[in-house]
Parts: structure tokens; sequence; C-alpha cells
């Protein structure tokens, strides 16, 4: 079976939820979104993806959840060996400066969105990591290149020098 | 005391040549008196028939300071030094008193014959003179230090009376200063929640608006027999509401085998159609993708438009709440229903307590002539604090009535009915706040209401630990009090007792 690379968006409030899946829609077809409203639902949600030997390129999170905190989900994922690659966007309106910075040290974090967001902006961002993770894991660029930054992939085939069938 | 200095160099060896004169002559020896310590020579206001010139020893002059007989110490004389100079001279009364200090021996002539003495004793004469002058330069001096000394004094009280009311202005200044950081730290708190709280359906608004701009303008393409098709699908979204993550992945699975061949984005979507829009959708598709695409947006219109309506009434009834939170200036006292204050104050702080699970037992209670912005200023506090001292998934119980509070704890409750009221004193109402936090330990409890600067919260918020001062003040302008307490079960309880009708009210 062939493996997907997931995106994964952690948000609560589901109004904001519908929101942000209906600006990311434009990636779905490449990019199966996956969504959870903490962050333990977050983790069963992973665990199913890892069953089905899926991957997670992208985790969209909140940092007010109920339970677990954002930031510290992105932390622990991140020191986990799998997970370690998969790029980390905070979208919130409530993280402290503290937080955050543990985010930024610790998380390894890739982006923070504020919101409200524009959808240019989430797009814009969405495109741009998804585009850094196909480059990072080394994985083909012809099929991403339509919906993600077709330069970059191009110019990393050249500059690779490798070129494949899908 | 300064060390006097001899003023004529002669002074020294006058009093010399007198001694000298006192051993030769029998005379003037039978003149010379002994004095012992503690003897008074004369009294201050007496009438003195007698001058004196102290040989040795030493003596002082007193002055009565009021009736009671206390003396002040107005100067010591040394060997050479007359005592009723004045007095002899000017024919006045004394005006000092005389006491001997130090053992020893002085010259006592009489006035009525102080002339045929020192006729008979030219010698004498001589040196008495040059005494007395010396003497009483002295005294003029000493009058003129003392003078100046007091000046001195004078410029050094004032000065320290300046610095005393400069200080006690910036002690006022600052205090004042520290109410009002006190109070925008408050504010500073509730003003982030809200912006919080607002972002969320304005984030949901925006998008939903955008969204149906795009999306309108193909319902205006009509094909009879999908027209109502289009009008079903539009009533379904409308009539929608949204489903939790959780639902919505297990609705897809089950949505995904009816129709097998539509996108995921799609899938979403159906899956938060009802049975009805389905069962449309089926029939009219016949499952390809293609045609499922068309119509999708037709519920989504619908329910895009009921997004956009209950954001904005959201953001309508936060504003409302915020108004009505911070009402008007905090002199403006009315008749007030204090649940409503309760419930305002709880909507504010929304954001805050979105993780802990609220309880109320609001009982009817009658209005009371109170300010209601000043009050809720205390229900803020209180239930800030309790959420500061709860970590996440808390507890709050939240009651009121009449009367006498419950000395149980607000969860031994099932309901309000069950709490009841207290019918025996309906000028008093009670409001009481109770967390399941740490509770407050003995230490603190005994000065809970006093001032303490602490920064007690996270990082991003501040407080200076004024607040329950604050609201103590508030409680006890308004003729309440605020009773500070422990829940048996853990926890604490805060209840503000208030009156009908504060003290001084019209």
């Amino acid at each position: 079976m062939e493996t997907n690379i997931y995106i994964l968006v952690i948000e609560d409030e589901s109004e904001v939820m519908d929101s942000i899946l209906r600006d990311i829609e434009i990636f779905e077809k490449k990019f199966p979104i996956e969504t959870a409203a903490s962050a333990e639902e977050a983790r069963e949600v992973i665990q199913d993806l890892q069953k089905n030997n899926n991957e997670v390129g992208l985790l969209l999170c909140d940092h007010l959840l109920p339970g677990e905190d954002g930031v510290d989900l992105l932390i622990d994922l991140n020191n986990q060996e799998r997970y370690e690659g998969a790029k980390k966007v905070l979208i919130t309106g409530q993280a402290g400066l503290d937080d955050t910075v543990k985010a930024v040290n610790e998380a390894n974090l890739d982006h923070y969105i504020s919101k409200p967001w524009k959808e240019e902006e989430l797009q814009r961002v969405v495109r741009e990591v998804l585009t850094d993770y196909i480059i990072e894991q080394k994985k083909n660029g012809l099929p991403f290149m339509d919906i993600l930054d077709g330069e970059r992939l191009a110019g990393n085939i050249r500059d690779s020098g490798s070129m494949s069938d899908t | 005391m300064k060390e006097k200095s001899p003023i004529f160099a002669d002074s020294d060896s006058a009093l010399q040549t007198i001694q000298n004169l006192i051993l030769e002559s029998d005379d003037i020896q039978a003149h010379e008196i002994e004095i012992k310590e503690g003897e008074i020579l004369f009294r201050q206001g007496s009438s003195i028939k007698d001058l004196y010139l102290l040989l040795d020893g030493e003596v002082s002059l007193l002055r009565e300071k009021n009736k009671q007989g206390i003396h002040m110490v107005a100067d010591t004389l040394k060997p050479g030094s007359f005592f009723g100079l004045i007095a002899f001279v000017t024919g006045n009364a004394s005006m000092t008193t005389v006491r001997v200090d130090k053992d020893g021996h002085a010259l006592k002539i009489r006035q009525d014959e102080f002339e045929s003495f020192m006729e008979q004793h030219p010698d004498l004469h001589n040196q008495l003179r040059q005494l007395i002058l010396g003497n009483l330069v002295e005294r003029y001096r000493h009058t003129i230090d003392l003078h100046m000394e007091m000046e001195q004094l004078n410029g050094q009280l004032k000065k320290e009376r300046n610095d005393l009311k400069k200080a006690y202005e910036e002690l006022e200044n600052t205090q004042n200063l520290l109410v009002h950081q006190e109070k925008m730290a408050t504010l500073g708190q509730l003003v982030a929640g809200f912006a919080h709280e607002i972002n969320n359906p304005t984030s949901a608004l925006m998008r939903s608006t955008d969204s149906v701009i795009e999306q309108l303008p193909k319902l205006f393409e009509e094909q009879y027999d999908e027209a109502r098709t289009k009008k079903l699908l539009f009533r379904c979204g409308l009539e929608s509401r949204l489903l939790s993550s959780v639902e919505i992945r297990e609705r897809m699975k089950e949505v995904g085998k009816r129709f097998p061949n539509v996108s995921r984005t799609t899938l979403r979507k159906l899956a938060q159609m009802p049975e009805e829009a389905l069962a449309k959708m089926e029939d009219k598709t016949g499952r390809s993708p293609l045609n499922i695409d068309d119509l999708v947006p037709y519920f989504e219109a619908g329910r895009m438009l009921t997004n956009i309506n209950l954001s904005s009434k959201r953001i309508g009834d936060l504003v409302k709440s915020l108004k009505s939170y911070s009402r008007q200036d905090n002199d403006s006292y009315d008749w007030i229903d204090l649940r409503e204050g309760l419930e305002d104050t709880l909507h504010v702080l929304n954001n805050r307590l979105k993780y802990h699970e609220v309880h109320l037992y609001l009982n009817e209670i009658p209005k009371i002539y109170a300010g209601g912005g000043e009050l809720n200023q205390v229900w803020t506090n209180i239930i800030m604090n309790a959420c500061d001292a709860m970590e996440k998934n808390g507890t709050l119980w939240i009651g009121c009535g009449t009367g006498q509070a419950p000395a149980e704890s607000l969860a031994g409750f099932g309901s309000k009915e069950e709490l009841g009221q207290d019918e025996s004193s309906p000028e008093w109402v009670w409001v009481r706040i109770e967390d399941s936090g740490p509770g407050i330990d003995g230490q603190t409890l005994q000065k809970i209401f006093e001032p303490n600067f602490t920064t007690k919260r996270q990082a991003t918020q501040f407080g200076l630990g004024l607040g329950l001062t604050l609201s103590n003040n508030i409680v006890k302008k308004h003729g309440g009090r605020i009773i500070a307490d422990n829940r048996k079960e853990g926890g604490a309880s805060f209840t503000v007792y208030l009156p009908k009708m504060p003290p001084d009210a019209e």
C-alpha cells in the first residue's frame, strides 16, 4: 500500500478547525488531512497512521488545548526520531513568550502563525514547510510540483542529479 | 558646653592677685564664704543684696522652666566668675537661681558696703573692676553664640520638615501608583483573555465570509431539476451543527463506504451532512464524484452562513457582557441584581475558565443598592485567584442567597433548591465562591487582606498582590464584609456579605 504524507491539524475549537481546513484543502490532493481536538486525540491519530506506515509531514497545532499544551506535544514528538523531521507550525492566539521560546528551542518549531490569520499567509507557510519536508526527506519532488513550490523542487531535483518516475 | 576661653589674659592673674589679697587682709578674708554642693545661694526672682565672686568650686545658673520647679541650666560658672552681677548693676531681681555644683569658696560683698569697701581696698577694687568687665564681655559673647546656634537649629528644623513633607507626598504617590498598577494588571489580563475570545469567532467569521462570496454566484445558475436539490442541500447546511473531530473521523469511515470514489476533502464535507442530504446526493448523482462536487457547495454555503450567524452572535454577546461588566465609572451606584454581575463576569472570563468546571447555585436574591462595576472587580479578583491556584481541570462552585451563607461547602448540595434560603435576615445577601485548589495556608489566611507584593502568577501575567486588599475595601465601602476560609474538602472558600443599602446612602 502506498504510504501517504499526512497533515495533522490540532485545534479544539470546531469553528476554527473548520476554517483552517477550508484554507488548506488545496493541499489535500497530495497530503491527506487528519484532525484532532486535543493532544491526546492527536497521539491516537498518529498511532493509527503509524500502523499503516504513513508519515506525518506537517503538524499544524494550537497551543491552548484541554489537557496537555500544544507546545508540550510538539516538544515530545520532536524528541521521537520518527517525527523529528515532521514540520511543526504553531497557529495560536495564546502562547506567551516563554512557551514560544520553548517551542523554538526544544520543539524545533518551523513557523508561528498568530490568529486571526490570512488565507494567503497560511497557504504560503504550508506550501513552504511541505516543500522543505519533501526536499529534506529526499522524496521525489515531481508529483508535488503543482501544489508545492515548483521552482524550489525543480532546483532540488537538478542539484541532486536524480530523476525518476513515481 | 564649649570651653570658655579667657577674655583677658589677666583674668587668671587677677583672680590670683585677689586670692593673695584675701590671705593678706583679715578684713577681706571676713567676706570669704564657704559654699557646699547642692546649696542654693539665691533664687530666680529674688532681689539680691550681695555680689558674689567665685574663688574656687563650681556653680550653675538655673532658669525655672515652669511652675513644677523644673530647671534648665542656663550657664555653669567657673572660678573668676561673678554672679548676682546683673542684679547688682541694674538693681532688678535675679534672672536665675544659683546652685552650687562643687564645693568651694566665694567672696561675698554686700551692695551697700561695696563702695566703702572698695575705697578701703583700692588694689582689690582694680582687680574686681577687671574681672567685672571680663565677665560682662564673656556673657555678651555667650549670648551671641547661643543666638547663632539657635539660627542654625532653626534652619535644620525647617529643612527636615520639608524633607518629611516631600517623603510623605512620595509615599502617597507610590501608593496611588501601586493601586493603579494592580488595576491595570487585572485589566490587562481581562483584555488579553477577551482578545483571544474575540479572535476565535473573528477568524471563523472572516474565513466563512470569503468562502461564501466565492460560492454564492454558483447558486444563481439554475437548472430546473437540480434547483430543488440545491435548495434542500442549502437548507440542510443552514441547519447543520459542527461535529467534533472524533465524530467527523467516524462518519467519514461510514460515508466513505457509500461514496467510495470521492476525494478525501469531499468525503469530509459529506460526513457533516445529515442523512436527508446524503440520501438526496446518492439519488441525484449516482455517486459520481464529478456531480457531487458540483452540489456540495450548496450545502457548504448554508453551513457557512450559519457559522457567520453564530460567530457574530458570539461576538455580540461578548461585547455586551464586557460593556455590562465594566459598566459605568466606579462611582455610580444603583439597584442591581448581583446574579447578573456574576454571569457577566463569568462570560467575560470564559477564556480563563475554559478547562474548569463551573457549578452555579444562584438562588433568588433581592436587588441591592450597590456599585455594579466595583463588585464585578471583586468577583473577578476572587475567581482569577481561584483559577491561578487550580491547575487545569479544576472546579468552581458559585452560589448566592439571602441571610446566612451555608457553613458547609456548596459541593455537598445537588442544586440551588437543595441549598435553600435562610429567611431570617433578608437585609443581607451573600455570594460564595469556592475552588478545588490547594487552599490557603494558616499564616497567609491571617493576613490575606493585607497588601502583599508578590509576583505570584505566570511570567506573562503578574499582579502586585493588592487584589484582595482592593476587594476588601470595596466590600467594606458597601457596608459588607468578606470572609476567607478553606473548604473541609480542600480548596479556598470566599463569602461576601452585602447589605441591601450601603452606609451613608441617601
